[in-house]
């Protein structure tokens, strides 16, 4: 092993995602949402992740997931403990807050246990008050969502992945939890942020992996990848 | 640090089953009026309607049939509403395993789970009953617990089976559905095996359900001791699709997200 070697959290080598398509009544066909994608993150960087829409983004954060598997190539990690936040993991929305809360934490990895630990944590967070014991379909999108994130910042795993999640709900929680989420990308933490905002990315980011149709297009610093990526958005689609 | 291939534990953590199963219990619960009473009420009136049409209507059956007929509706109601439950508990996952990596064993084991505790309960309400009814009480009742234990094996192996393969092809899903009815028709639930001619018979004793109810009745009704050979015998046939399934499930632990996906 070299010295760089002892750096790198995550390799992605020759990437390559088909999903089945319909393409008739009986007919289906390989779409692949990502091809050949090779890039490297390197332990204790923000590495920024932008596209178009449909691009293969979240198709690229679920395979570093784990969840997942490559048609082709291959995914090397110096851990398996790699979380994907979500604003509603394994919500049940009949059952209350507080069940919710251990549900999802749960799923994210945590023992029963360590969340009772954390229960109060989180709802203090959360600013939900009395309402944590109401079903959480009782919520509004705004009460869901902190509720979601509340418990997503309890998740320390040793590689984070981000799919736009930044800050939620109304102007101070936004302001809160975006200040949260910042401190922990500026902390060191080794963490994979997918967004469309260029501001937050070349703000937070110390590298950008520009996808485009499944490929990657460019990889490098954000001030060099972001204009380009800026010039392209400009151009009609082809 | 040395890098590897993402090698999740696929070992399904006891502590999320249990609160996946009781979660999805208490969800369901809380989605009616009367709540945790239609535990009850459901198969209550699930058996008051083959009671008035098989009792009432045909006045079929001996002194003892109702008693018969309620064995047998409590033990096939556990595999029906299992083995439904496990073999869309994949497809009904796809959302959540799409969301975090988490083993595929969740699903069927989770359903496994909340049908058995639903069945429980309908259990001891048959038990009540028959106490209720008159009937004696006495040490070969004890026999039960193995004709449920293998049941409970006969439920896992298939619920397994069916799981891991539905998201292959998930029209299956009405097949078996049918096949499920097909089973119910040749288990024996409104007859004992042993009153048909005997060239029909073999059909019944094709069906592990038939076999298995006809041990619940002969134990419970007629201080028989279970037939050790033949519960052994569904017991290895039941570790075998078990065995199946759960090769199927770990094989493809992470292509059913993408699979469940068109």
């Amino acid at each position: 092993m070299t010295a760089l070697e002892k750096d790198v959290s995550i390799r992605v080598d020759e990437v390559s995602l088909a999903y089945e398509r319909r393409a008739g009544l009986f007919r289906r066909e390989p779409f692949w949402a990502l091809r050949d994608v090779s890039f490297e993150l390197h332990s204790g960087e923000t590495l920024g992740v932008i596209g178009r829409n449909g691009s293969g983004k979240s198709t690229l954060l679920r395979l570093l997931a784990g969840i997942s598997k490559p048609t082709r190539g291959e995914i090397l990690a110096a851990s398996s403990f790699v979380s994907l936040l979500s604003l509603d993991l394994g919500f049940v929305p009949n059952l209350s807050g507080r069940q919710n809360i251990f549900l999802s934490a749960m799923l994210y990895g945590m023992s029963r246990q360590r969340v009772s630990e954390l229960l109060d944590a989180i709802v203090d967070y959360s600013e939900l008050g009395d309402a944590i014991e109401h079903p959480v379909n009782t919520y509004s999108a705004g009460m869901k969502a902190r509720l979601g994130f509340s418990i997503a910042t309890t998740v320390d795993p040793d590689v984070l992945l981000i799919d736009e999640i930044l800050g939620v709900g109304d102007l101070s929680f936004r302001h809160k939890s975006s200040a949260t989420m910042r401190n922990r990308l500026k902390s060191g933490k080794t963490a994979l942020f997918v967004s469309h905002s260029m501001h937050e990315v070349s703000a937070l980011c110390d590298r950008v992996v520009w996808l485009d149709n499944g490929e990657l297009r460019m990889i490098g610093e954000p001030d060099d990848v972001i204009p380009q990526y800026e010039d392209c958005l400009q151009q009609p689609t082809s | 640090m040395a890098l590897s291939p993402f090698k999740p534990s696929q070992h399904p953590r006891l502590d999320l089953i249990r609160y996946v199963a009781v979660s999805s219990l208490l969800s369901e619960t809380l989605r009616s009026r009367l709540g945790f009473l239609w535990w009850f009420l459901d198969p209550v009136l699930y058996m008051a309607v083959f009671y008035f049409v098989f009792a009432v209507i045909f006045e079929r059956g001996g002194p003892d049939f109702v008693v018969k007929l309620l064995i047998a509706l409590v033990l096939w109601r556990w595999f029906d509403n299992t083995v439904k439950a496990c073999a869309g508990s994949l497809v009904n996952g796809k959302g959540l395993m799409r969301q975090v990596y988490v083993s595929k064993f969740l699903f069927p084991l989770a359903a496994l789970l909340s049908q058995g505790i639903k069945s429980a309960v309908v259990l001891l309400v048959l038990i009540l009953f028959l106490l209720v009814y008159g009937i004696d009480v006495n040490l070969a009742w004890f026999g039960l617990v193995p004709v449920l234990l293998v049941e409970f094996l006969f439920i896992s192996g298939v619920g397994l089976l069916l799981a891991s393969i539905i998201p292959f092809f998930p029209d299956l899903k009405t097949l078996i559905d049918y096949g499920i009815q097909l089973m119910f028709f040749l288990s024996g639930v409104f007859f004992e095996i042993s009153q048909l001619p005997p060239d029909v018979q073999d059909y019944f004793l094709l069906n592990p359900m038939a076999m298995l109810i006809d041990q619940g009745r002969q134990v419970l009704l007629y201080q028989a001791t279970p037939d050790w050979i033949l519960l052994a015998g569904i017991a290895i046939f039941s570790f075998l699709l078990a065995a199946i399934g759960s090769w199927l499930l770990a094989r493809y632990d992470r292509d059913y997200p993408a699979l469940l996906l068109v």
